[in-house]
C-alpha cells in the first residue's frame, strides 16, 4: 500500500464546474513528487483536500493507512504539513519561538517538551538566532523556514508546499529549494506545487494537471521529454531541454543530447 | 530633460536595522525618449528605492534629482507640483492588489487618468485602449478586478499607468508570477512601445534571460550603488558575476557547460534558444 | 512602528517589571476604583504624592510617564477649562468685566494668526500655548473701544469650579499615570495572557476566553504588516495621482476608498489563508492547548495585591466616614 492514496477524488465549488476531477494517485513514502499545471488546473485544491481543509464531493484519501475525513483530520494532520505562497499570511505567532509552537500546543504537548523541540527544529531550520524576532523582522525565506519548523515540530514526515517560492526573490528562492533538498534526505515526502520549472526538474515524479484533471504522472524524465505536456500546461522547458529535444534525431548529436539532459537534471 | 540623479543618497530609520542606506551617491541619466533600461540587482540593493525617486514619491536624504526640469531635493519645496511629475513618470509597482480597488476594471483604470484632470468621457476611451494594449479585450471592462486571475491582474494593473500616457515608463518586476508564454507577451508589449511611441522604459527584473534579449542599457544595483551602467552583453562577459550578486542568463550557462563538458569552443554568448542551437550545430559540423 | 506599539512598551528593570502580568491588571483596577471613590482634594493629592513615591520606588522614570500624558494634554486642558466656566458655585473668586468689540475680535484674530505661526519655529508648544491664552484674557479685557458686537460680560471664576477643576484634572493624571505604568512595563502578549488567565471564569457563562485572547495576540502580530502594507497601497495609488495631501474634498473621499478599499481585501485574503494554515496545524477553537508561557506568581505579586486590596479599603472605608 502507498503513503499516500488518493482515489477517484473529486471536488467542485458550489456544484458548479468540476474543480478537480477523478484524482487517482499513489504517492510513496520518501519520495519528492512536483506538481505542474496551469492556473486554475486544480494544484492548490489537491494539496488543501491531503490535509483536510476541503471536503471531496466523491472520493478518498488514504494517508499512512488512515482515511482521511472529518474524523480522522485530526490525527491525520500530524503527520502531513502544508506550507502556503504567503510567508506572512501562515505566520501566526508574535515572534517565532510563538510561531513554531502553535501546532504544538494544539496537539497538547506538555510545555518542557514544547521548548526542547522549538530549539532543536528552529536550530534545523538555520532560525536559533532568531526565537524572539518578530515577524516583521524577517525576510519572506526566513518566516518560510520558520513555517517548516512549525510543521516538523508536529513530527510531520510529509510536507506539501504550495508554490512555497513564488513570492521570494531568487536568491531565497535558492536557499529555501536547496534546504528542501536536505529535508528529502532526510527522508521526507515532498510534495511541491510549483510553476519553476527548474524545481519540479528535482522531484522524482512529476505530476501534470489539466482542468482538474490528472494529465500525465510520471517519472521526471519521462515528462520531460513529452512536448505536449508543455504546450498544454503553458510552460516552457528549460533552456538545455529544449535544445535537446531540438537535437533529436541525428546521430552526430547523441553526446551534447545527452550532456544536456545531465545538466538540465542536475540535482 | 528626462531624469538625472546628481550624487543621490537616500538614508531611512528602521526599527529592525537602525540608520539605513538604501542608496549612495548616485549618479545617472535617462533621457526621455528611446531608451529601454533594465535595473537589476539583488534583493535589498536599492532597485525599488532608485526607482520611487523617478517618480518623486520619495525625496533623497542627500543630492538632487532633476526630472523633467524640476529639482527634487531633501526639502519640499512649494513651487514644485510633486503630483504633476507622476503623471509623467508612471511607476508601476510590483504587487497589483496594492493598487485596484474599483468595483469594475474599467473604473480601476479610469482613476488615474481622472486622477490629471482628465474628463470622464476621454478617462473611459484612455482606459478602453490601456485595456487593449496589454492584451485584454473589452469584455474585461465590466468584471471585477479581484476576480482576475493573478497574470490579468497584473496587466490591469499596467494598463492602469499607460492610461495616464507618462512620458517615462518604470515598472516593478512586471512579469514576475506570469507564466512564459505571459512574460513574452507583456515584454513584446514593451518592446513595442518603446519602438513605436519611442517612450523612455525602465524595468526591474530578476530574469537575466529577459534581460539579454530585450535589453540594451542594464542599471546593476548592488549594497546600494550603482556599479554597472552599459551594456547587456558587456555585464555578461565579466568572469565572476556572482560576486555581485547576480546569474548569467541559462544560454550562456548551458553553452558554458557543454564545453567544459566536451571541451568544445562553442561561442557562449548566444541570446536565444535559437541562436545557440545554430552555433551547437556550427560546432558539430566541424 | 515596527514593533508592538501599543501603549509603547519600553523593556527595562524593575519592581514592576517583575510582576505578572495579573497582578498589575488587578491592582491598577482596584487602585482606580480607590482613587474613584476619593472626595477631596486633599485625598488626592495625598494619593498623587503616593502615586509619585511608587514611580521611584519602581524605578520608572518621571519623563517617560509624562511623556505618555502628551496625547491627552488637550484632554486635561479642556476638561480644566470647562469645569472653571461652567461651575457656579461657593464664593467668587474673579469677577472680571470683558467686552467683544469689533477691535477685540481684530485683535483675538491678529493674536492667533501669531500663535499659529510662531508655533512652526517654537519648541515648546504648551507654553507657547500658554502666552496665547494669557493675550486671550487680556484683550477681552482691555480691549474694550470700539463698536460692541455683544453687551458687556463678566467672566466669574467660582471657589468651587476651581476646587473641581483642580480635582478632576488630578484625578484623571493618577488614572493615566496608572495606566501609563502597566502599559509600560508590561509587553503586549503578556498582557493579552494576563487578560485570558483572569477571564477565565468566564468561560463558565460561554465566554471563549482563550479564543479571545488569540484574536488579540493575532492582531497585535499583524499590526506592524498592516502599517506597511498601507504605505506601500499609499504609494502605489500616489503614483497613479492619488495626491493625499492636497485635493477638494470630493476628491479626498474617493483617495481614502481608494487606500481602504485594498486594504480590507487583503485583510480578507489573509484571514482566508491564516485560517487554512492554522487549521492545517491542528487547531481547533474552544479545544484544549498548552501553552509554552507560563505566568508565575511570586511573593512580590502576593504583597502588591495584597497592598492594592489595603488602598481599595482604605478608600471606601474613608467615604463611609
Amino acid at each position: 500500500m502507498s503513503y499516500i492514496e488518493v482515489k477517484e477524488l473529486s471536488y467542485s465549488y458550489n456544484n458548479k464546474t468540476n474543480v478537480l476531477e477523478d484524482i487517482s494517485i499513489n504517492v510513496e513514502k520518501g519520495e519528492w513528487i512536483a506538481i505542474l499545471g496551469h492556473n486554475g488546473s486544480g494544484k492548490s485544491t489537491l494539496a488543501k483536500a491531503l490535509v483536510g481543509l476541503l471536503e471531496p464531493a466523491k472520493g478518498e484519501i488514504v494517508i499512512d493507512g488512515t482515511i482521511l475525513n472529518e474524523d480522522s483530520a485530526y490525527e491525520v494532520r500530524k503527520k502531513i504539513g502544508i506550507v502556503f505562497q504567503n510567508p506572512d499570511n501562515q505566520f501566526v505567532g508574535v515572534t517565532v519561538r510563538d510561531d513554531i509552537a502553535f501546532g504544538m500546543e494544539n496537539l497538547c504537548v506538555p510545555r518542557e517538551k514544547m521548548l526542547e523541540k522549538i530549539e532543536f527544529y528552529a536550530k534545523k531550520v538555520n532560525m536559533l538566532d532568531f526565537l524572539d524576532k518578530e515577524p516583521t523582522n524577517l525576510s519572506g525565506g526566513q518566516k518560510q523556514r520558520v513555517a517548516i519548523a512549525g510543521i516538523l515540530a508536529m513530527q510531520s514526515d510529509i510536507i506539501i508546499f504550495d508554490e512555497a517560492t513564488s513570492m521570494l526573490d531568487p536568491f531565497s528562492r535558492e536557499e529555501l529549494v536547496k534546504y528542501i533538498k536536505t529535508l528529502h534526505k532526510d527522508g521526507l515526502t515532498i510534495i511541491m506545487i510549483t510553476h519553476e520549472i527548474n524545481e519540479a526538474l528535482l522531484a522524482d515524479r512529476i505530476l501534470v494537471m489539466n482542468k482538474g484533471k490528472v494529465y500525465a504522472f510520471e517519472e521526471t524524465e519521462a515528462i520531460m521529454k513529452k512536448k505536449e505536456v508543455f504546450t498544454d500546461s503553458h510552460l516552457e522547458l528549460p533552456v538545455a531541454l529544449d535544445l535537446a529535444n531540438s537535437l533529436e534525431g541525428n546521430e552526430s548529436h547523441k553526446e551534447i543530447r545527452d550532456k544536456l539532459w545531465e545538466y538540465a537534471l542536475i540535482k | 530633460m528626462g531624469i538625472r540623479f546628481n550624487q543621490v543618497s537616500y538614508d531611512y530609520s528602521s526599527f529592525a536595522q537602525g540608520l539605513y542606506t538604501a542608496i549612495k551617491d548616485i549618479n545617472l541619466e535617462i533621457t526621455e525618449k528611446n531608451e529601454f533600461i533594465a535595473l537589476v540587482g539583488h534583493t535589498g540593493s536599492g532597485k525599488s528605492t532608485l526607482a520611487k525617486h523617478m517618480n518623486a514619491l520619495i525625496f533623497p536624504t542627500s543630492g538632487s534629482l532633476e526630472i523633467f526640469g524640476n529639482i527634487i531635493t531633501s526639502k519640499r519645496s512649494k513651487k514644485i507640483k510633486y503630483n504633476s511629475i507622476r503623471k509623467k513618470v508612471g511607476l508601476v509597482f510590483q504587487f497589483p492588489e496594492y493598487q485596484l480597488f474599483e468595483e469594475t476594471v474599467e473604473k480601476d483604470i479610469m482613476f488615474g487618468p481622472m486622477n490629471f484632470k482628465i474628463t470622464r468621457d476621454k478617462a473611459k476611451i484612455l482606459a478602453k485602449e490601456a485595456l487593449n494594449l496589454v492584451g485584454l479585450n473589452d469584455a474585461y471592462l465590466s468584471r471585477n478586478p479581484y476576480n482576475l486571475s493573478g497574470g490579468e491582474k497584473k496587466r490591469v494593473s499596467i494598463a492602469g499607468i499607460l492610461a495616464m500616457d507618462p512620458d517615462i515608463l518604470v515598472l516593478d518586476e512586471p512579469t514576475s508570477g506570469l507564466d512564459p508564454a505571459g512574460k513574452r507577451v507583456l515584454m513584446n508589449l514593451f518592446k513595442d512601445i518603446n519602438e513605436k511611441t519611442g517612450k523612455t522604459i525602465v524595468i526591474i527584473t530578476h530574469d537575466m534571460d529577459l534581460v539579454y534579449q530585450y535589453f540594451n542599457r542594464v542599471l546593476v544595483m548592488n549594497d546600494g550603488k550603482l556599479i554597472y551602467d552599459g551594456l547587456p552583453e558587456q555585464l555578461f562577459k565579466e568572469k565572476d558575476i556572482y560576486k555581485n550578486h547576480l546569474d548569467y542568463p541559462n544560454t550562456i550557462k548551458v553553452l558554458t557547460y557543454l564545453n567544459q563538458q566536451l571541451n568544445l569552443n562553442l561561442d557562449v554568448y548566444q541570446k536565444t534558444n535559437a541562436e545557440a542551437l545554430l552555433e551547437i550545430k556550427k560546432a558539430v559540423k566541424l | 512602528m515596527k514593533s508592538i506599539i501599543i501603549g509603547q512598551y519600553i523593556p527595562g528593570k524593575g519592581l514592576f517589571y517583575r510582576l505578572d502580568p495579573r497582578t498589575k491588571i488587578v491592582s491598577v483596577l482596584f487602585i482606580m476604583i480607590a482613587v474613584f471613590l476619593l472626595q477631596t482634594i486633599e485625598q488626592l493629592l495625598i494619593a498623587l504624592g503616593v502615586a509619585l513615591i511608587m514611580l521611584m520606588i519602581g524605578r520608572i522614570s518621571i519623563i517617560k510617564v509624562l511623556k505618555g500624558l502628551k496625547p491627552i494634554l488637550v484632554l486635561l486642558i479642556f476638561t480644566f477649562i470647562f469645569q472653571i466656566l461652567l461651575n457656579r458655585e461657593g464664593i467668587m473668586i474673579v469677577n472680571q468685566e470683558m467686552q467683544l468689540t469689533i477691535f477685540t475680535a481684530l485683535f483675538l484674530l491678529v493674536s492667533l494668526v501669531i500663535w499659529r505661526i510662531l508655533a512652526r519655529f517654537i519648541r515648546y508648544q504648551f507654553l507657547l500655548f500658554l502666552a496665547f491664552a494669557a493675550s486671550v484674557f487680556l484683550i477681552l479685557v482691555y480691549v474694550d473701544f470700539g463698536y460692541s458686537l455683544v453687551d458687556s460680560f463678566s467672566f466669574k471664576i467660582y471657589e468651587q469650579g476651581l476646587r473641581m477643576s483642580v480635582f478632576v484634572v488630578v484625578r484623571l493624571l493618577i488614572i493615566i499615570t496608572l495606566s501609563t505604568v502597566l502599559t509600560l512595563t508590561t509587553k503586549p502578549t503578556d498582557l493579552t495572557q494576563g487578560l485570558e488567565k483572569l477571564m477565565h471564569p468566564l468561560k463558565k457563562i460561554g465566554f471563549d476566553s482563550e479564543s479571545f485572547a488569540l484574536i488579540i495576540s493575532i492582531s497585535l502580530r499583524y499590526i506592524p504588516t498592516i502599517f506597511d502594507e498601507a504605505n506601500k497601497i499609499m504609494l502605489a495609488q500616489a503614483s497613479r495621482g492619488a495626491d493625499f495631501s492636497e485635493g477638494k474634498l470630493k476628491d479626498k473621499l474617493k483617495q481614502v476608498i481608494s487606500l481602504l478599499v485594498p486594504m480590507f481585501i487583503i485583510a480578507f485574503m489573509r484571514s482566508e489563508e491564516l485560517a487554512n494554515a492554522m487549521e492545517s496545524r491542528n487547531f481547533v477553537p474552544g479545544e484544549k492547548r498548552t501553552r509554552i508561557y507560563e505566568l508565575v506568581f511570586s511573593y512580590r505579586d502576593v504583597l502588591a495585591t495584597a497592598i492594592s486590596i489595603l488602598i481599595l479599603a482604605g478608600a471606601i472605608v474613608l467615604k463611609v466616614i
